[in-house]
């Protein structure tokens, strides 16, 4: 019974999916810590461009990414749907603002394909798949690479 | 492994205490190599190293028990003067004690000791010991020693041999227990022998000193009087498991074994520990003969015993009571059903591992394995027992186990032990189940269901007779209540048969086993963990200051409370705010103490970092070929434990530098007409909120145009920079990455990586180094550091719309100066502040910020002080000073530049904390 259950629970995912310049993206829902809605936001001088500062959260200091930066998409204001999104990887504790988040979802991880080359203009090295949906696509991202690779960046240009 | 079996907090107290061993035995080997004569440091030497293998042997750490042994030994031989102090030796213990610290470290990071190999170590020792004419091998004498234990009954008298003692101390520290304990005894008996009777307290004191008397005379390899109270132990202990009284004839037997004990004592030549072996077969004898009487006394009599007891127990809780004594420290309702059951499983099953292992064993003793095993089982019944609060049995066990442990440290052929080990599991065996039996007989919460447990004393007739017959005549309601066992009704129909059917008995506890699993799962998740925490010893006057203030602090609170509801019931809002405002005062007040109090407590001296460079410092001279001395000071200056903790790296770092570079071979000394002896201080003092630690060497300095020349060499700076760069600056450039100049790269020093590393390991404490050097005469660096991590003073002021922290140590003043007096002196903004030129940048600009465009005519100007150069920074506002938290802004951001970290603040903004020696590299680099 357990054994069954536990079987089908690998094979689908659970994901969280938000919108940043109308695609979807999903991270997996386990990296996921929690979801807060926008607020002050203290700037950190001569940080990278898409590191839009740092946030109290509940008393720990954790540094806030802007993914539409990050991604290269037009800036856009923050509204009553923008959203930060706090994942916790390797130890490490980071927001990231999305233009709103849609759902949580399930999906089999067969409809998973490998990523094109290029997904709305990020390179495919921070993308661990795409999921097809009924109606329309979703792009998993992968937070660890994408973390990681910035982290040698920052630090590069310290 | 065996170190499972014991839960991370002896771990850590452990690796705590290894530490302070060796930490005391390192600095002291040094002094000794000095002063090789001196007879009261080799006993401070020798001392930490004994405990160090108690300690490690108790955990069963082996490899560091084998090592700290023949540490041991060798020292003693030392102390003994049988041997020598020279070189060799010390580098062989001083190798010794290297090794011990890397398994204490591994113990601390892997859980476990590692597998450092020791063999060649252990048998270089030996060897050495070997060497000189030491009386008969140690090792030998002890398996020999525990071979005559066995054969007490044959026992030999008139030989003449030697005690396997330690030292002398060790020796008279013995004579000196047996004679207590035999004088205990011999009270007891005469006590009893003038009551005309026994009771159940009394024979257990007598039991308790007997096998004490046993433990150390095993320990310490008398034969003769080992065996002698061995056999009186076992007899004492049916007795106590019959709840027999003593008679007239019990008592003169004993009280005779008592005068050939005390004899036996007094045999002992003090001066070289040999005794002239008694034969004590007669005695023996007789005792066995009683032992026998009240065995058979025991199984037949088990009716009778049957019948007493009802009498013996009228009113039940009572008399139960009353045999808790022996145990004493528990109550009853202190002993959780649950905690019982799962008590009774475990036991049981390390009993039933323990008769497999002792069975293998009688066949063939040597198999380690089942020695191991042996060992485990009876550390997790010592265990268990002390978590119980079962005082008396877990020494037992203890004693059993150290018993089996010294036999396997010493690769004794166990088949020789296995009469022994198998009376001592029995002896336990019995205890616990009576213990057991009484907890579940006595105690109202514990059902029917743990009288089953009493299951596991096959092995003691006697005991079983009694469990039959402690069974309660049926569970009453609360009973049924309690325990959670689907037949309750079971506990009348309990019969024999059914109390010897493990299986049987087992089935209908199922509800309880899920427990069990669950409790197992928490200790193997529990050593899974690994390393153990890290873990800081605290004063005790220091704890009861801060509970003080808890105090305070509470009631405080509850003026708050009160102060709310007088406003809700319409008080007078003045009086209500003056309160008010008193309240907060206070609070601040306790919150100011609680600080104080809590920092004190995180601090720690810095001895414990200086007391490695010692030993850093001679092994390198010896390596460079330099003579060189090292002076500390200050080493009782307090830091915060986290910051004594990194600070060491930087510091090997440092001295060895100092010694590679810095100072020169002797030859060049001397032609300098320099001492020839390069002398290397260590220091570390208070100035103002922060410590600096100071190492200074009395070499050749560094000079600013080789580092020049060097730096271009590397690339690091251009020849143009150069030639403008000021001395100061150039030496400086010995903190660039990539950066080293030593002609030859040793292996002490000189990979170009050094100074950088020091440099962040400082920058990452919230620290600054600074360099001071003269060509010919000698280099300080000092390295200040802030008292504590957690908490600063800071100067708020704003930028560009953003607050920001300045800590307020490297501020020196704040004024505010018409933009007018600003002067450009080099393309460099200046002013002249009351006589002195001070270089001012703009904070904004600094911080790649928008400039404040507003035509000010006034602008508030923050000085900064760092090292002794000072720089103005102008800021958009001055806001005012405020303790506040050090956060750092997380592993993700790192290291950004002129940042080191932030705060929250009351309104739980963020506020990002400046660091003034970034700062004015910034403001440098800029001009």
């Amino acid at each position: 019974m357990a054994n069954h259950t536990q079987k089908k629970d690998a094979d689908l995912l659970q994901m969280v999916t938000f919108n940043i310049g109308g695609e979807e993206f999903g991270v997996e829902i386990l990296t996921v810590q929690e979801i807060i809605r926008m607020m002050q936001i203290t700037k950190v001088p001569k940080a990278p461009d898409f590191v839009e500062g740092v946030i109290n959260l509940r008393g720990k200091v954790i540094p806030v990414i802007d993914l539409r930066k990050r991604f290269g998409l037009e800036p856009k204001g923050h509204d009553k749907n923008t959203r930060i999104v706090v994942v916790e990887i390797n130890k490490m504790i980071v927001g990231f603002i999305v233009d709103s988040v849609s759902e949580v979802l399930r999906i089999p991880a067969d409809t998973v394909e490998p990523p094109p080359p290029v997904v709305a203009g990020l390179d495919s090295e921070y993308i661990s798949g795409v999921g097809k949906l009924e109606d329309r696509l979703l792009i998993l991202l992968d937070l660890d690479r994408l973390l990681s690779r910035e982290e040698k960046k920052v630090l590069s240009q310290v | 492994m065996s170190q499972d079996f014991f839960d991370a907090e002896v771990f850590s107290d452990f690796v705590v205490e290894a530490r302070e061993h060796l930490e005391t035995i390192e600095p002291k080997l040094l002094e000794l190599e000095n002063n090789p004569d001196n007879l009261e440091l080799l006993n401070d030497i020798f001392r930490p190293m004994h405990s160090l293998k108690g300690a490690s042997g108790f955990l069963g750490l082996k490899d560091m028990n084998a090592l700290a042994h023949k540490g041991e030994n060798i020292l003693d031989e030392l102390r003994q003067g049988r041997m020598r102090v020279n070189s060799t030796i010390m580098d062989l213990i001083l190798e010794a004690t290297d090794a011990l610290r890397t398994m204490v470290d591994n113990l601390e990071s892997m859980g476990h000791e590692g597998r450092l190999e020791v063999g060649h170590i252990i048998t270089h020792i030996e060897e050495i010991l070997k060497n000189k004419d030491q009386p008969p091998d140690q090792a030998e004498q002890r398996a020999l020693q525990e071979e005559t234990a066995q054969e007490t009954e044959t026992a030999p008298g008139g030989q003449k041999y030697t005690l396997n003692m330690v030292s002398l101390d060790h020796l008279n520290d013995f004579i000196e227990e047996a004679q207590e304990n035999l004088a205990a005894v011999n009270t007891l008996l005469l006590d009893m022998e003038k009551e005309g009777g026994s009771t159940q307290e009394q024979i257990n004191d007598l039991f308790r000193n007997f096998h004490n008397l046993k433990g150390n005379s095993g320990i310490i390899g008398y034969a003769e009087l080992n065996g002698l109270t061995h056999e009186v132990e076992t007899f004492l202990n049916i007795i106590r498991s019959g709840e027999q009284e003593l008679d007239g004839e019990v008592l003169d037997v004993l009280l005779e074994t008592v005068d050939i004990l005390e004899s036996l004592l007094n045999d002992i030549d003090r001066a070289t520990g040999e005794v002239q072996g008694m034969d004590v077969s007669e005695t023996s004898d007789r005792v066995r003969d009683l032992k026998k009487r009240f065995q058979s006394g025991n199984e037949t009599g088990a009716g009778s015993v049957e019948e007493e007891r009802p009498a013996k127990r009228n009113g039940g809780q009572q008399a139960v009571t009353g045999h808790e004594e022996d145990s004493g420290q528990v109550e009853f309702s202190d002993v959780d059903p649950e905690d019982l059951q799962i008590f009774k499983q475990t036991v049981e099953q390390q009993f039933a591992n323990m008769k497999l292992a002792l069975d293998r064993l009688s066949s063939d003793g040597t198999d380690k394995e089942m020695v191991d095993g042996l060992y485990r089982s009876l550390v997790t019944v010592q265990n268990s027992t002390g978590y119980m609060g079962f005082e008396e049995l877990k020494k037992y066990a203890a004693d059993t186990a150290n018993l089996v442990d010294q036999g396997r440290k010493t690769d004794t052929d166990f088949s020789l032990m296995y009469d022994i080990l198998k009376q001592e599991v029995d002896i336990l065996e019995s205890m616990v189940g009576r213990q057991i039996q009484k907890f579940a007989a006595g105690a109202a919460e514990a059902g029917p269901d743990v009288q089953e447990g009493t299951v596991y004393s096959p092995g003691e007739k006697g005991a079983k007779a009694l469990q039959e017959t402690e069974s309660p005549p049926g569970p009453g309601p609360q009973e049924e209540a309690a325990a959670p066992v689907p037949e309750a009704g079971d506990g009348t129909g309990m019969d024999a048969s059914k109390v010897k059917d493990l299986q049987q008995a087992d089935k209908p506890e199922g509800p309880s086993r899920p427990e069990e699993a669950e409790a197992q799962n928490i200790g193997a998740g529990r050593t899974q963990a690994g390393s153990p925490s890290s873990t800081i010893r605290v004063d005790h006057a220091r704890l009861d200051e801060l509970m003080n203030l808890i105090g305070e602090l509470i009631i405080n609170r509850n003026r708050f409370t009160m102060l709310s509801r007088s406003l809700e019931e319409g008080h007078d809002v003045l009086e209500v705010a003056q309160q008010l405002n008193e309240t907060t005062n206070s609070m601040a007040r306790i919150s100011d103490d609680l600080q104080v109090t809590i920092m004190n407590v995180r601090m720690v001296p810095v001895r414990t970092v200086f007391t490695k460079f010692p030993r850093l410092v001679r092994d390198l001279s010896r390596k460079s070929n330099k003579d060189i001395q090292l002076v500390t000071e200050g080493e009782d200056t307090e830091l915060d434990k986290s910051v004594v903790e990194l600070i060491g790296d930087p510091l090997v770092h440092l001295i060895r530098n100092a010694v590679d570079h810095g100072l020169e071979s002797q030859q060049e000394r001397k032609k300098q007409g320099k001492d020839g002896k390069g002398t290397i201080w260590l220091r570390a003092a208070h100035k103002g909120n922060s410590v600096v630690i100071e190492i200074e060497d009395d070499g050749k300095g560094i000079d600013p145009e080789k580092m020049k020349l060097k730096a271009v060499e590397k690339g690091v700076i251009g020849e143009e920079e150069a030639r403008n760069m000021e001395a100061d600056q150039a030496v400086e450039l010995i903190f660039a990455p990539g950066f080293s100049t030593a002609e030859t790269i040793t292996d002490v020093s000189g990979r170009g990586v050094g100074m950088d590393v020091v440099k962040n390991n400082i920058k990452s404490l919230k620290g600054n180094i600074s360099v001071n050097t003269t060509v010919g005469r000698g280099t300080r660096f000092s390295i200040t550091l802030p008292l504590t991590l957690a908490i600063i003073d800071a100067l708020m002021v704003t930028v560009n719309g953003q607050i920001y922290a300045i800590p307020l140590d490297a501020v020196s003043e704040t004024t505010k100066i018409e933009s007018s007096r600003i002067n450009e002196i080099n393309n460099r903004k200046a002013i002249t502040l009351r006589g002195e030129v001070v270089g001012i940048s703009s904070l904004a600009e600094l911080l790649d910020l928008p400039e404040n465009k507003e035509d000010r005519a006034e602008l508030p100007l923050v000085i900064i002080m760092v090292g002794d150069r000072r720089l103005g920074l102008v800021v958009d506002d001055l806001l005012e000073r405020q303790e506040v938290v050090i956060k750092s802004l997380g592993e993700y951001l790192g290291d950004q530049p002129g940042i080191s970290g932030a705060t929250i603040m009351g309104d739980g903004s963020v506020v990002l904390i400046l660091d003034p020696n970034e700062i004015y590299k910034l403001a440098i680099s800029r001009s």
